[in-house]
């Protein structure tokens, strides 16, 4: 593999952990005590994909590069954030969960929403997951903006034995569709993973103009949510006569 | 679906999501069906448009003017949220404004004497409005400045009047409004649909004005919030919420029956299984035998090409139209949206309720239902029918009330707040 040409935050593994136990009452829990530089960009990125594919693994190796062999079905993790520096910016990525939603198909229209990056994984050994990837395909269609970046990725490599889904299968599928890119990992053996992450930051971040305010949004959208800095409590109304 | 849980939900509105995250943040199992292939039912935000046609039986499709039909989700219910009102406190408490983006309304209008008017939202607005004449509008601030000092708490603030027992009527009289003043306080501001509230204790009108006005405050424009995509976002927010904490999510379930035993709940019947639970919570289309119809609701949906003539352009606006003023039992509203807040194709506009001139309409008579049963013994709790008011406070106290009745112990926002850290990596930044 060639030495990777990112400059990535490297974490000794001791951050918040996956599905933590400890009973924190929410943000106001959360208070940084150095404000750290505040990001250039904040990119939404989504996770899509059958049951068991390693959706959760792929991104948990991704941002705190561990792997759970025994952990089931997802429960507990609203989002993970990772920052990384890529074309001399920094850019604090936000990659959300299915929250187990997938089990039985009822994902929301709304997760699609505002994912500037979409990653679609199916499992290498299992094919009814690669038979289910027009199903998301369709539901990207219909809900994702279409300019979010697809990404392709077939999980589980360390099993090479029990592969049924080949290479060529897949690379079939997505070049059929505009755009997306194709790519096989392992979350175990922690290969190819942070390279698809960031692969998909960089295609994301070619697509955009060169300076863009930190929300891209228009000044009139509000997000009612709180900056994290702050705890989530209701500022005092201003009394003003009508 | 052969398990035993502690709660079953049915239906996905917003109600049913709300209460469905605050048993899955508080460590109940919750299994959460609907019969629909989509979240929200008669709260949901209809997309495409191709999906709205069919619905209302419109034989043909969408005309091209129409744009892309996936740039449309139509609200079925209108509602706005009130700026400081119970949903947008549930919302920060819960945080699931993280999965919500919002716009402020651009403004409010009232209908008098064949003209609308802009319900003033700053002081120079006030001065300049023609709703009330100069005279007036000094009584009237001395009114509203009583108002925005009055603490149910604080006898000391009653200034002679007993919350309990002085009624709005007498209110009125002793701050000398006339009656287009009393008529635009109740209708515009403490946003009555009739004028019954006149003859009972002033405190709930009061608090309805203070709410108003703290609405205003926040954000200048109006005291509303409408959220981007549409009302159907709100349920899917809280539905997330539960999943996140547990919760089991099952869309395009149908519903056989409810199973009781001895009177009371214990499971659900769907395709051939049953899926026990100790209490469940369902809309009023799954248990027709426990409710009651309690009114009727007329919705008109209306698309346009082009804003509200005298709204000076708003591209989100309400529209009070008093009863008095039209000879009608309750007052109409229309709530206007656009392509401004991702809910119709761009220089589309969707008005709730009849105005003219239209492109196209739709119309919808919905029957209102409410419980006939409060749990105690089946251990059943249906929600109500989201009714005709123009925001979600009634459905913030149907919420509390069922909880209420679920658990004994009263509603409290903190009991929303999510329990255990589910965002990771901010710290190491």
């Amino acid at each position: 593999m060639d030495p990777p040409r990112y400059q990535i935050p490297r974490r000794t593994g001791a951050g918040a952990g996956s599905g933590s136990s400890s009973p924190a009452p929410g943000a106001s829990s959360r208070r940084r005590k150095v404000p750290p530089r505040p990001a250039d960009f904040k990119l939404q990125i989504i996770i899509i994909g059958s049951r068991g594919v390693g959706k959760t693994s792929l991104m948990e190796r991704f941002t705190d590069d561990t792997f759970c062999e025994a952990c089931k079905s997802t429960v507990g993790v609203d989002f993970k954030i990772k920052t990384v520096e890529l074309r001399g910016k920094k850019i604090r990525l936000q990659i959300w969960d299915t929250a187990g939603q997938e089990r039985f198909n009822s994902i929301t229209s709304a997760y699609y929403r505002g994912a500037k990056g979409i990653v679609l994984v199916y499992d290498i050994t299992k094919q009814e997951t690669f038979e289910d990837l027009p199903k998301w395909m369709k539901m990207i269609d219909k809900y994702a903006s279409e300019e979010a970046e697809l990404l392709l990725v077939g999980n589980k490599l360390d099993c090479e034995t029990d592969r049924i889904v080949t290479k060529q299968q897949a690379e079939r599928f997505a070049s059929r569709i505009s755009g997306m890119r194709f790519c096989e990992s392992s979350a175990k053996d922690n290969f190819n993973v942070e390279e698809i992450f960031l692969k998909l930051v960089d295609d994301i971040l070619s697509k955009m103009p060169l300076e863009i305010p930190n929300k891209d949004l228009s000044n009139s959208i509000l997000s009612l949510q709180p900056d994290l800095d702050v705890p989530p409590e209701l500022p005092p109304p201003r009394m003003r006569c009508c | 679906m052969d398990e035993e849980y502690d709660v079953i939900v049915l239906g996905t509105g917003l109600t049913e999501c709300i209460l469905s995250g605050i048993m899955s943040v508080n460590g109940k199992k919750v299994l959460h069906m609907d019969r629909n292939p989509y979240y929200g039912g008669e709260s949901s935000s209809i997309t495409p448009l191709e999906e709205l046609y069919k619905r209302f039986s419109l034989p043909d499709s969408p005309p091209e003017s129409m744009g892309r039909g996936r740039d449309w989700n139509v609200d079925l219910i209108p509602k706005f949220l009130m700026a400081n009102g119970q949903l947008v406190k549930m919302l920060l408490y819960t945080e699931v404004t993280r999965y919500l983006d919002f716009k402020v309304v651009e403004g409010s209008f009232v209908y008098k004497g064949g003209k609308i008017y802009k319900v003033p939202s700053t002081e120079t607005e006030a001065l300049a409005s023609n709703l009330m004449g100069m005279f007036e509008k000094r009584r009237f601030r001395r009114f509203l400045v009583f108002v925005a000092n009055f603490d149910e708490n604080d006898p000391k603030t009653f200034e002679g009047v007993d919350p309990k027992v002085t009624t709005m009527r007498d209110v009125y009289k002793k701050f000398d409004l006339g009656q287009d003043v009393i008529d635009f306080t109740g209708h515009a501001l403490a946003l009555y649909r009739t004028d019954d509230y006149l003859d009972i204790p002033c405190l709930e009108t009061v608090n309805r004005i203070k709410l108003y006005s703290e609405s205003l405050a926040r954000y200048g424009k109006s005291p509303y919030l409408y959220p981007l995509y549409g009302l159907g976002e709100l349920p899917q927010g809280f539905a997330r919420l539960s999943a996140i904490y547990g919760g089991t999510y099952m869309l395009n379930k149908p519903v056989e029956e409810i199973v009781m035993e001895d009177g009371h709940v214990v499971g659900v019947k769907s395709e051939g299984e049953v899926a026990r639970c100790k209490q469940l919570i369902c809309d009023p289309s799954y248990i027709q035998d426990r409710v009651r119809k309690a009114g009727q609701v007329i919705r008109v949906i209306c698309v346009l090409s082009h804003p509200i003539k005298n709204t000076n352009d708003a591209n989100s606006c309400q529209i009070i139209i008093p009863q008095n003023q039209v000879n009608r039992k309750s007052d109409i509203y229309v709530c206007m949206i656009s392509y401004a807040h991702n809910v119709a194709a761009q220089g589309k506009y969707i008005a709730i309720v009849s105005t003219t001139p239209i492109d196209q309409k739709f119309v919808a008579i919905s029957d209102l239902y409410e419980p006939t049963d409060d749990g105690t013994d089946s251990q059943v709790f249906a929600s109500r029918t989201y009714d005709a008011t123009t925001h979600f406070e009634t459905t913030c106290n149907d919420i509390k009330d069922i909880y209420k009745r679920m658990t004994g112990s009263d509603f409290d926002f903190e009991n929303m707040k999510r329990k255990q850290n589910d965002v990771f990596g901010e710290d190491e930044q």
